[in-house]
């Protein structure tokens, strides 16, 4: 193989790399993500509560493995179902799964504690977590 | 933002902590739509005022990959996790008496997303009815307006305006 060709295999690679990863990739699915904190629903939301601005510093954006009470599962049309962990505070955590579940799957969570895994997006009057997982125990 | 508006007196307010945004972006390329059904909005009917709050990454695509880019490449939400709507409006008597009826109302104020603040200036509907008020209305957005670029490979995906929903149910406020 010539020097001439073996420049052009490189830069096709180089050029197919860069639109993979720039235009094709995704992030790979939470189960595989590495969480940075490990809390309890009730923690979480008194750290927004107490300094939104330092709660932010250290959640936003981050991987949580979250433990809370279950006080209520939402299904809207359209959209991935929202469980709310129950807090001390005014609002609640609510924690958007990555996938669509059945109803049935997720309100026998109702009233116990439940373990998940999501990405911390802020606080509005309630804490987000998206793009959540279950973990089983 | 909004936390702080809830506190303290909470007379003739009203808020939903569930309304519903959509966007739609129309190009003869392809059409993209996105929901959030986490958007905060507060309305003080005494004082004439209306706070709008959303997290970005809280917008669902139905593209899992156009959801990242939207995120990371165009409105960089870690960056700019939030946008805001701040406006006011001429209350009349009957509504914050909340009877019941149809009240169509200019609102004047200010729309941040993206970082980048811009006048929104809307005449809308507040309906009020058996207590409640709600509202559906619809605007547009520049992309341009608001510093967001898009990349010359994508250019034709992304229409240049953007028609943005709002669907809102608003309780009475109670701490």
């Amino acid at each position: 193989m010539n020097k001439k060709r073996l420049i052009a295999i490189g830069l096709i690679l180089a050029i197919a790399t860069w639109i993979y990863l720039n235009f094709l990739s995704t992030d790979p699915p939470m189960s595989r993500q590495k969480a940075a904190y490990r809390m309890t629903a009730v923690e979480l939301y008194q750290a927004f509560e107490n300094d939104e601005d330092a709660a932010n510093k250290l959640y936003q954006n981050q991987v949580i493995e979250i433990v809370g009470l279950v006080e209520g599962v939402e299904f809207e049309n359209g959209s991935k179902p929202v469980i709310s962990l129950a807090t001390e505070g005014f609002g609640s955590i609510k924690v958007t799964l990555a996938e669509n579940a059945e109803p049935v799957e997720l309100n026998k969570f109702l009233d116990d504690e439940i373990r998940m895994k999501g990405e911390c997006i802020g606080l509005l009057l309630d804490v987000l977590l998206v793009n959540s997982i279950i973990l089983e125990d | 933002m909004l936390l702080s508006f809830t506190t303290g007196v909470n007379a003739q307010r009203y808020f939903t902590r569930e309304g519903k945004i959509s966007f739609y972006s129309e190009t003869p390329v392809e059409n993209i739509e996105a929901h959030n059904n986490k958007v905060l909005c507060i309305i003080d009917l005494s004082k004439g005022q209306v706070a709008v709050d959303m997290l970005i990454k809280s917008f669902e695509f139905k593209k899992k990959l156009m959801q990242e880019h939207f995120n990371e490449n165009y409105m960089e939400s870690d960056k700019f996790p939030k946008a805001t709507y701040k406006g006011s409006f001429e209350s009349p008597e009957k509504l914050k008496s909340l009877t019941d009826g149809t009240y169509t109302l200019p609102v004047t104020g200010e729309i941040s997303v993206h970082g980048v603040k811009q006048p929104l200036n809307k005449e809308i509907e507040l309906v009020v009815n058996n207590g409640m008020i709600l509202t559906a209305f619809d605007f547009e957005v520049k992309v341009a307006d608001h510093n967001i670029k898009i990349p010359n490979l994508v250019i034709d995906n992304i229409a240049e305006t953007i028609q943005v929903k709002v669907d809102l149910k608003l309780d009475p406020y109670k701490k």
